[in-house]
């Protein structure tokens, strides 16, 4: 059990809801959310459609312990072909929606074709129907989340939807649920707004069946209190991901100003201490934390903007305590942008979840067109008359709100940093990796995030490998020795990203605990070595995709700011990435050719 | 011999409350430690509070000090001390 053993198939175009069985020979071989939905996706579509065309393939993906008392179980997964990146993209998500979709019945829910007009899905257990969304088109995620809960009469609905950053196609829009849980990045929320779903709203009352119910608490009670005793999850409870700023900044890998510089002066104003800091006026942008479904780490911040912020005084609608900073919105709207006013960032994050946009890709590209302004390649006259230089905090909000509404410069923002890049003839400007902007982590001082980001199979991504304590605490700034741990994170991490758990339990548990939890909860004998199979099989299915997609080796690079200009400050002072060098080797350590294809032998040792 | 300690918001929940306590510019508290003259690094990280099991980053007069490199790290008078949670993710 753990799985329902039931997935959804809807076609837009031709207006039908259809469940089928989950196909459980995949369920083993792939085990749930990323994995089995790259397995649907690989199967359903052709790889080299256009991501914004109906051809397209849109999955919510919930894994085998989503939904059950396993802690961190509210994960879920959107798995599609990006079009960010043109890449497979799977943007995990948590919250409850994801929950509530599998107690509703279903694994996977599989969306094809494009509606003609705007709709929504409305998911009820076995009831599903697809509903005109007319009257929520225009409307931002907050209203469409309220105005559903209201038309259904039901407070307990979950919903996951785009805002008009979505519905526009901003290309690194996201889906947003719960108001402010993101699956956020490669722009699934874009594929959602060109398949004209505004959103899906789930009510489910079945509950998730377990294998061997005893078993399972067992291992649940004994994972729950290794994760509940560790230094990692006290952290991430009083701070959140906030604390990870000050590191960056020390070591010197906080990618800063469009990483032109790796330090920035002004964390000590927007990290985890200004977060909880009481002002004069006695206002503290840290309100409280907050919990995803089943979660026992609860690192969600929930935070308020001073109401004396010039972002929204007589904006009532923004004095309220919603998603608060974390180390990525930080880095991205504060270093990476040169600003440190926490109400200013804060205020760009509510705009971000209001209209569904990832802020990791927004304030990439607007720092790329910072420096394109502080070029003189772009001037006021292209910019609404709003100087874009780095430190403006006025520059960051406004054009948060131009983007998420597609208005104006928002509407060039929207592109994303490498299409708006070459459009001004500057491709090097655009700290991009397939398209994808980069996190906070430079690639010169964590080499092995470097070659975690140039092989990512969704582009720039810190959460597809697992090398911080190689990169920060070797003590040596070198790509040697990088090639076999990434390659072995990279599987662990897709093993998983398809429980249902959410990776931030990895800070305390090992391959054995999930292991332990999946095999009391679903047939097939779940040991770590399986689990570490599945892992590797599901990266190399996901390289499949991205090859047959028309993607290469000359894909599995890094930012020219990288490779050629040494790291101007920190532990890495001098340095530029060793990809190069550690590029050839990760291929060998997979199997691949020197092209970076999967070989036979290994495709058959996978069974792909 | 004396050295100076400060940690990341983490770490500083362990740190002692002396009363030579006080903050650098980062609003962090620095405090100052009375460790044997044969101090290493980890063994100022054992007076200072902060548990074995944390493996922290530490910088010695701003320079991280490698992992590999702690243990046998020399401490002189007058040093300071920085350490920082080991975090992953974010
Ligand atoms: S650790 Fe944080 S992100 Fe992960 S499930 Fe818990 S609250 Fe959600």
């Amino acid at each position: 059990m753990g799985w329902q053993k039931r997935i959804l198939r809807v076609d837009l175009t031709a207006g039908t809801c259809t469940p089928e069985p989950l196909n459980m020979e995949w369920a083993q071989a792939y085990l749930g959310e990323r994995g089995l939905a790259a397995k649907y996706l690989k199967e359903s579509m052709d790889p080299k459609a256009d991501p914004l065309s109906p051809e397209n393939v849109l999955i919510f993906a919930t894994g085998p312990l989503t939904g059950t008392m396993a802690s961190t179980s509210g994960r879920y997964a959107v798995v599609t072909k990006g079009p960010l990146t043109g890449a497979i993209a799977c943007s995990n998500s948590g919250g409850k929606f994801g929950a509530e979709l599998k107690f509703a019945g279903y694994d996977l829910l599989i969306i094809h074709g494009r509606a003609e007009r705007p709709v929504y899905l409305h998911i009820v257990d076995d009831k599903v129907e697809i509903v005109d969304a007319e009257p929520l088109w225009g409307k931002s995620v907050w209203e469409t989340e309220r105005w559903l809960r209201d038309q259904h009469r039901d407070p307990q609905i979950k919903v996951a939807s785009i805002g008009v950053a979505g519905e526009r196609l901003v290309r690194y829009a996201c889906v947003i649920n719960d108001l402010h849980r993101a699956a956020g990045r490669s722009g699934v929320g874009a594929v959602m707004g060109s398949k004209n779903l505004k959103a899906v709203a789930a009510r489910g009352t079945k509950g998730v069946r377990v294998d061997d119910p005893r078993r399972f608490m067992e291992a649940v009670s004994q994972t729950k209190a290794v994760l509940w005793d560790t230094g990692h999850r006290r952290g991430l409870e009083k701070y959140g991901t906030l604390p990870m700023i000050d590191n960056q900044h020390e070591f010197g890998g906080l990618p800063t100003r469009n990483s032109l510089d790796v330090q920035f002066d002004g964390t000590s104003k927007i990290n985890a201490r200004a977060m909880r800091a009481v002002g004069e006026d006695g206002h503290r942008n840290l309100v409280t934390n907050k919990a995803c479904f089943g979660c026992t780490i609860a690192c969600g911040r929930i935070a308020k903007i001073n109401p004396n912020h010039y972002t929204v005084v007589n904006r009532k609608e923004y004095q309220i305590a919603s998603g608060g900073l974390e180390y990525e919105t930080a880095f991205a709207f504060g270093a990476e942008l040169g600003i440190d006013d926490i109400d200013a960032l804060t205020f760009a994050n509510f705009i971000m979840n209001e209209q569904g946009m990832d802020p990791i890709s927004f304030g990439g590209t607007l720092a790329a067109a910072m420096e394109l302004y502080e070029m003189g390649v772009i001037t006021d006259a292209d910019t609404d008359g709003v100087p874009l230089r780095f430190g403006n905090a006025q520059a960051l909000t406004i054009m948060a709100e131009k983007t998420g509404k597609y208005e104006g410069f928002g509407q060039v923002l929207a592109m994303g940093s490498k299409l708006m890049a070459e459009k001004y003839g500057h491709p090097e400007v655009s700290i991009t990796i397939k398209g994808q902007e980069i996190p906070g982590y430079d690639g010169r001082a964590l080499q092995g995030m470097g070659l975690g980001y140039a092989t990512s199979p969704r582009g720039a991504c810190h959460l597809k490998h697992d090398l911080f304590h190689e990169d920060m605490n070797s003590g040596e700034i070198t790509g040697k020795g990088k090639a076999e741990r990434c390659k072995v994170t990279q599987d662990e991490v897709a093993a998983v990203d398809s429980t249902g758990l959410c990776l931030f339990t990895t800070g305390a548990w090992k391959m054995d605990a999930f292991a332990r939890q999946l095999d009391a909860a679903c047939e097939g004998g779940w040991t770590t070595k399986k689990l570490e199979e599945v892992g590797e099989r599901i990266f190399n299915l996901e390289r499949t995709f991205n090859l047959a997609a028309g993607l290469t080796r000359a894909d599995d690079t890094l930012p020219k700011r990288f490779l050629e200009t040494p790291a101007p400050s920190g532990t890495a002072k001098g340095k530029v990435s060793e990809l190069p060098m550690m590029l050839p080797a990760y291929y060998k350590e997979r199997g691949w050719t020197e092209e970076g294809i999967p070989t036979n032998e290994t495709l058959d040792r996978l069974r792909l | 011999m004396k050295v100076t300690v400060s940690a990341s918001i983490i770490l500083e929940d362990y740190l002692p409350t002396t009363d030579t306590d006080g903050h650098n510019e980062n609003d962090e508290r620095i405090i100052t430690l009375d460790v044997p003259a044969d101090s290493g690094a980890l063994d100022v990280m054992k007076a200072a509070g902060i548990p074995e099991d944390i493996t922290p980053l530490i910088s010695l007069n701003g320079t991280i000090i490698p992992l590999g490199r702690q243990s046998e790290q020399v401490i002189n008078e007058g040093d300071h001390l920085h350490f920082m949670p080991s975090l992953k993710g974010g």
